[in-house]
């Protein structure tokens, strides 16, 4: 795993499992509990969910099948697009038990900031007709 | 149809607000995208739609402008 993933995933760890703290071996330890991350992960070339084939643009070579909605929860839930460019699996060992964590690396769109035609939105209403549409 | 319009090539760093790891679970479905030019400046931008609505309305049978069906077709080839 590339260095920058190694550090993203010790980050989303911490963030995520709080009670189970670790840090990259390159790293001196912070809290006395923390164990160090293993530096090794299964990755995927896709994989499928509710029948769906979600590639990992970043191992295929080609991000066909990587442009992704995501819907992150919480409150409230976040909308997020982007591509998926690694897919894996990571075992965290941690207090003699071992859990399976799956990931999805995915880099976010950035939203066009500048004016725009808001038809596209009522597009699902208006298409009940046949219609002749333009970006503008 | 969220037709929802983006930066060309442009994605948010590390420091972005969104979470770079995702639960795979968290995934709702494909984007189709093509790039758009847009206003009398010609700005080129992205464009994407959420594909399983596109599905959706092309089973309704409608007709749809050169530039629309553009998007569509991008998507599904």
């Amino acid at each position: 795993m590339s260095s920058d993933t190694y550090r993203t995933l010790a980050d989303t760890i911490c963030s995520r499992y709080p009670g189970t703290p670790v840090h990259c071996r390159s790293d001196r330890s912070v809290l006395c509990n923390s164990i160090p991350l293993e530096r090794s992960a299964t990755f995927f070339e896709y994989v499928v969910i509710d029948g769906k084939r979600y590639s990992a643009s970043r191992t295929v070579g080609s991000n066909r099948s990587s442009l992704v909605h995501v819907i992150i929860p919480g409150t409230p839930q976040i909308h997020g697009y982007g591509e998926v460019l690694e897919i894996f699996q990571f075992n965290l060992v941690f207090s003699s038990s071992e859990s399976q964590l799956w990931f999805a690396q995915v880099r976010w769109f950035k939203a066009w900031p500048g004016e725009r035609e808001y038809i596209w939105d009522e597009l699902c209403v208006s298409l009940t007709q046949p219609t002749l549409l333009f970006i503008y | 149809m969220n037709v929802r319009l983006w930066e060309l090539g442009e994605y948010f760093g590390p420091e972005g607000q969104l979470p770079t790891l995702i639960d795979p679970d968290w995934i709702q479905g494909h984007l189709a995208l093509t790039m758009v030019t847009l206003g009398r400046d010609r700005t080129k931008v992205w464009a994407t739609v959420d594909l399983e609505k596109v599905r959706i309305s092309v089973t309704g049978g409608v007709h749809y402008s050169d530039k629309y069906y553009t998007v569509i077709n991008h998507t599904l080839s």
